[in-house]
């Protein structure tokens, strides 16, 4: 479903990302875990079509990203960490563009918009983006990539500055969507959530993946918490010193 | 007094504060000067010299306008009193209205005030700060009224001491009052509010400046005989027009004028430290199932074309670049004995507001490009809607142009000749508009292009407008031109042609290269 092999980024003399080989099969839900700058959203945003990789290739859906892109983006979504959404547009107005770009059956999905709204308790449809907080905008993001129910989904820390409920609800419709057959990746900081959610999980660092497995060999292996081990392999371990010398 | 100069001094205005960005892609290479020089900018006094200059052009014209009015209307000094007692409470009116608009908004909650309110910063030093805003906003109407009051000033040759100090305390009588104003409405007005605000006191103020034009050409013995218009706007002379009470004859107004000014800045100051920073507009919320109820036409138009046409619409200039150079080609037929004379004018305005439009269209596309970039279109279904859009709009305000002119009697045929050459004007400025607004951003989020891309835009589209439609008006409207003059017309009208086709095609071919490096 999602396969990348020496995957790389380099701006100038600084490697972003650095051969990074990845395989996520359908269904699954695949976290990326990183600390800040670690190389998370370069990844994702080469395996969204939207950013060219320096070397390496990308097949999503078995077709080839430099060469089937457009096809590609049709069948799977994407909800990037900052939500850019036209701030003249009004929230449904962004919807109905959504839907009109990916040709989709306008009664069919307007029933679905009215059940994520209500589930996510999405009141604002007819408010213009520029005057939506963070948060309104992410839920609106989400619901424009939920609402087509894509094959491939990649979520950039979908539940940053979701409100608990929010939050929950997608982590349930994602597990869901991946039971019927969607392939999940996502990035996220919240370790909870990954142990949780993922069926595997990959963690990056400088670049690199430093480990790949699912959360339940990585505990057997290192006989630790997922947050310990996530410290442990990103060198920031030494917290304690760090808040002592503070 | 601290508090107020670090804010201007490190935020200044937040039109600067907006970034755009694109700019953080596509001037990489200028990054670094950048920073360089960052902390040593004043950011208001850069943003205020801007508006000083972009405005001094206007007070200058109203200025001569007026000075070429008064000059005239000197012999009947009543007269003249009236149209400046006229003149002064309008701009007057204007200033208020406008200041108070903007003033309302600036106390609602913003990002940026949110943040000030968890420093240790006195409100009431938020609170002028935020004035202080607004009122660099009222620079261009200011233009009018000093240009006016300076040309009435020199025109009837009124003593200059006297009345340079009767027009200070007018402007502080004003501006005491907006700012009162404002306070007492803090958090009323909004964004759209203050942007239909705006739109609609820019053409006021275009129509009196056509106004005094008008004036111009009449008869002033007429004027002085008749005077049917002074006796129409003596209305402002009464005594109880407090926004003239400043250059009124009788003592006891301008004390009060001063009374007023001072009561004003007193309440001011006190309710200043009282503003709430809240916004207390509240706004009918429309049920789910009725929004999506609504019937649209994304999927008629096409996604990208319906988004930029709805956008293209909310954007705050938008009316303001539709509506002027109608207008002005509209006023021009009246004054002009052929629809040639009032075409020309519209299409050398029009150009560069075509690249303005197709500059905004391409900047917001830039400002989400993460999610254009996810979406199953390709680059050139995105941007042919930027330039298009313009283009037709500009063809269809040339069209109902053409139109007013055949209903008044003064279309001539020859106007037929700048069809196709204002389609070509107009595609030109639009890849040019589009093409700048990625290599060379503003720095504020409204301003499609830098002020050097700006410059550049101008200079092309309005210098091969006008190399090209001056000479077909030269040849078809002025009689017995000499043999050397018909044969220089032709080849600057046809030479201009030429280079408008070549950088046309490119700027299409540097459009395509600076959107494929996106």
């Amino acid at each position: 479903m999602i396969r990348s092999v020496g995957l790389t980024k380099k701006f100038g003399d600084f490697i972003a990302v650095d051969n990074i080989n990845l395989n996520v099969n359908q269904g699954e839900v695949f976290g990326f875990l990183g600390p800040n700058g670690a190389g998370k959203t370069t990844t994702i945003k080469m395996l969204t079509g939207t950013l060219r990789p320096t070397s390496g290739s990308i097949e999503i859906l078995g077709m080839d990203m430099k060469n089937r892109a457009i096809e590609i983006k049709r069948r799977m979504g994407v909800a990037p960490d900052e939500p850019k959404i036209y701030e003249h547009l009004k929230g449904y107005e962004f919807l109905e563009f959504i839907m009109s770009i990916y040709k989709l059956d306008k009664a069919e999905t307007k029933v679905k918009i009215e059940e994520l709204c209500d589930a996510f308790e999405i009141d604002y449809l007819d408010k213009l983006a520029g005057e939506m907080s963070h948060g309104m905008r992410q839920k609106l993001m989400l619901i424009s990539v939920l609402m087509r129910k894509p094959e491939v989904l990649f979520l950039d820390e979908p539940t940053v500055g979701l409100d608990a409920k929010s939050a929950k609800i997608l982590k349930e419709l994602l597990i869901k969507y991946a039971r019927e057959g969607t392939t999940v990746f996502m990035t996220t900081h919240i370790l909870e959530i990954a142990e949780k959610m993922c069926d595997r999980v990959a963690i990056i660092n400088r670049g690199q993946i430093i480990a790949e497995a699912s959360v339940s060999d990585l505990k057997q292996k290192y006989q630790a918490s997922l947050e310990d081990i996530f410290l442990a392999l990103t060198a920031t371990n030494d917290i304690k010193d760090i808040v002592d010398s503070l | 007094m601290r508090e107020l100069s670090i804010l201007l001094r490190y935020l200044g205005f937040s039109i600067f504060q907006e970034t755009n960005q694109t700019t953080q892609t596509s001037s990489r290479r200028f990054r670094r000067r950048d920073s360089e020089k960052k902390g040593t900018r004043n950011r208001a006094m850069q943003y205020i010299t801007i508006l000083l200059l972009s405005s001094l052009p206007m007070a200058i014209f109203v200025f001569y306008s007026n000075y070429r009015v008064y000059v005239t209307l000197a012999r009947f000094p009543q007269v003249a009193g009236i149209f400046f007692n006229t003149t002064i409470s309008m701009f007057s009116l204007f200033y208020i209205v406008g200041f108070v608009g903007t003033g309302m908004y600036s106390f609602s909650r913003t990002d940026e005030i949110e943040l000030l309110l968890t420093l240790p910063i006195k409100t009431s030093t938020l609170t002028i700060y935020s004035l202080l805003i607004s009122l660099s906003s009222q620079l261009f109407t200011l233009s009018f009224f000093v240009g006016s009051a300076l040309g009435y000033m020199f025109g009837v040759h009124v003593p200059a001491l006297p009345f340079i100090l009767r027009t200070l305390l007018q402007l502080y009588f004003i501006t005491s009052l907006s700012a009162l104003f404002s306070v007492l409405g803090g958090g009323l007005s909004s964004k759209s509010v203050v942007r239909k605000l705006n739109v609609f006191m820019t053409l006021a103020l275009v129509f009196v400046y056509f106004g005094f034009t008008y004036v111009q050409g009449i008869n002033v013995e007429e004027l002085g005989n008749n005077a049917n218009i002074a006796r129409w706007l003596s209305f402002t002379n009464s005594k109880y027009n407090l926004l003239s009470w400043a250059y009124s004859d009788d003592v006891l107004f301008v004390v009060l004028a001063v009374v007023l000014s001072i009561l004003a800045t007193v309440l001011f100051w006190y309710m200043s430290g009282k503003v709430a920073f809240e916004n207390t507009q509240r706004k009918y919320k429309k049920q789910n199932s009725e929004v999506i109820k609504k019937q649209s036409y994304a999927s008629f138009l096409g996604g990208f074309l319906w988004k930029d046409l709805k956008l293209l619409v909310r954007n705050e200039q938008f009316i303001f670049l539709l509506l002027y150079p109608f207008i002005f080609g509209i006023f021009m037929m009246f004054v002009s004995p052929s629809s040639l004379s009032s075409i020309m004018p519209f299409i050398v305005i029009a150009v560069f507001y075509c690249a303005m439009e197709a500059g905004m269209l391409t900047s917001s596309e830039m400002q989400s490009k993460e999610l254009f970039l996810t979406l199953p279109v390709t680059k050139s279904t995105m941007i042919l809607p930027k330039v298009t859009v313009p283009v037709l709009i500009n063809i269809a305000l040339f069209l109902l142009v053409d139109i007013v002119a055949l209903i008044m009697n003064k279309f001539d045929k020859v106007a037929l000749i700048f069809i196709p050459i204002s389609i070509l004007l107009f595609a030109l400025s639009a890849f040019i508009g589009a093409y700048y607004s990625i290599a060379k951003p503003g720095k504020a989020k409204r301003q499609p292009f830098s002020n050097i891309a700006t410059f550049i835009i101008e200079g092309i589209t309005i210098g091969l407008a006008f190399a090209i439609l001056f000479p077909i008006t030269m040849l078809f409207e002025t009689q017995n031109l000499k043999e050397w003059q018909v044969l220089t017309c032709w080849l600057v009208m046809i030479g201009s042609i030429v280079v408008s086709i070549l950088l046309s095609y490119s700027y299409y071919r540097k459009l395509k290269k600076v959107i494929e490096m996106e």
